[in-house]
C-alpha cells in the first residue's frame, strides 16, 4: 500500500468541500482529486503546509504508512 | 532560435524532410511508372527517362535489372529514412517535448539505422550489383552509429518522460 493520504478522512471531519480547500489553498481541483486518490507522485512541502493550516491538523493526520 | 514547439526549426525541418520523402517517393512511382509504360529511350546500353518540363533533371542510367532494381531499393530506404525523420520532428514540435511517440519515433529510426541499411547495403553490393563491400563501407559505420546515438538519445528520452510525469504528478 505505501503512504495512504487520508484527505478525505479530514476533509470530511471539518465538513469542508473539496472545491473549497483547492480555492483556498490555491490548487486546481484536479491536482487536489489526484492527491486524494493517492495517484500524486509527491506533495510540496508548501501544498501540505497549507492543506494542514486550513484543515487545522498535522501532517500526520493526512498521511499514514500502511504496509 | 526556438528548436521546439511551434514556429520553430524543428517545425520548419519537418515539412522539409516531409516534403523530401513525398519526393523520393514520387520519383519513385515517376521511374517504374516510366518502365511499365515505356516512357524511356534505350541508346548504347543506357536507358534515359526524360523528366517533364526540366529536360536537365533527366534520368539516366546503365539499363540492367540491377540497376533498376537499386534505385528502386535506394529510393524506397531514402523515402522511409526520411518520412521517420520528419516523424521524430513533428514530435518535437508539440508543446510537451518529451512523449512517448517522440520515443517510439527515434526507436524506429534507430533501427531503420542499425538493421534496414546494413541489410540495403549489403543485398545492394552482394546480390544485386556483386561489387565489394568496401568500397563504402564508412556509409555503413557511420549509419551503425548514428543507429546506437539515436538508441541513446530515446533512452534519455524516455528517462525525460518519466521525471517529467513525475513532476507533473507533484501536487
Amino acid at each position: 500500500m505505501g503512504i495512504v493520504v487520508n484527505l478525505d478522512v479530514m476533509l470530511a471531519k471539518r465538513k469542508m468541500k473539496s472545491k473549497e480547500l483547492a480555492e483556498t489553498i490555491g490548487i486546481t481541483e484536479a491536482n487536489l482529486s489526484i492527491l486524494k486518490s493517492g495517484k500524486a507522485k509527491a506533495i510540496r512541502f508548501s501544498t501540505l503546509e497549507a492543506i494542514c493550516k486550513e484543515l487545522e491538523c498535522q501532517p500526520g493526520d493526512l498521511l499514514e504508512y500502511s504496509e | 532560435m526556438k528548436m521546439f514547439g511551434s514556429k520553430s526549426v524543428s517545425s520548419y525541418l519537418f515539412y522539409v524532410f516531409r516534403f523530401a520523402s513525398l519526393c523520393s517517393f514520387i520519383l519513385l512511382l515517376f521511374i517504374l511508372l516510366s518502365f511499365l509504360f515505356g516512357n524511356y529511350e534505350v541508346q548504347g546500353g543506357r536507358f534515359t527517362i526524360p523528366f517533364p518540363w526540366f529536360s536537365f533533371f533527366d534520368i539516366k542510367g546503365v539499363y540492367k535489372t540491377s540497376i533498376m532494381t537499386s534505385i528502386t531499393l535506394i529510393l524506397i530506404y531514402m523515402g522511409g529514412f526520411l518520412y521517420s525523420l520528419s516523424m521524430i520532428l513533428k514530435s518535437f514540435k508539440s508543446a510537451v517535448l518529451f512523449n512517448a511517440a517522440a520515443i517510439r519515433h527515434l526507436k524506429i529510426l534507430a533501427i531503420i539505422n542499425l538493421l534496414v541499411f546494413p541489410i540495403v547495403y549489403l543485398s545492394l553490393r552482394l546480390v544485386i550489383l556483386n561489387i565489394s563491400i568496401m568500397n563504402g563501407i564508412h556509409n555503413l559505420i557511420l549509419s551503425l552509429i548514428f543507429g546506437v546515438f539515436l538508441l541513446f538519445v530515446a533512452a534519455i528520452f524516455k528517462r525525460g518522460l518519466k521525471v517529467q510525469n513525475e513532476n507533473d504528478l507533484t501536487i
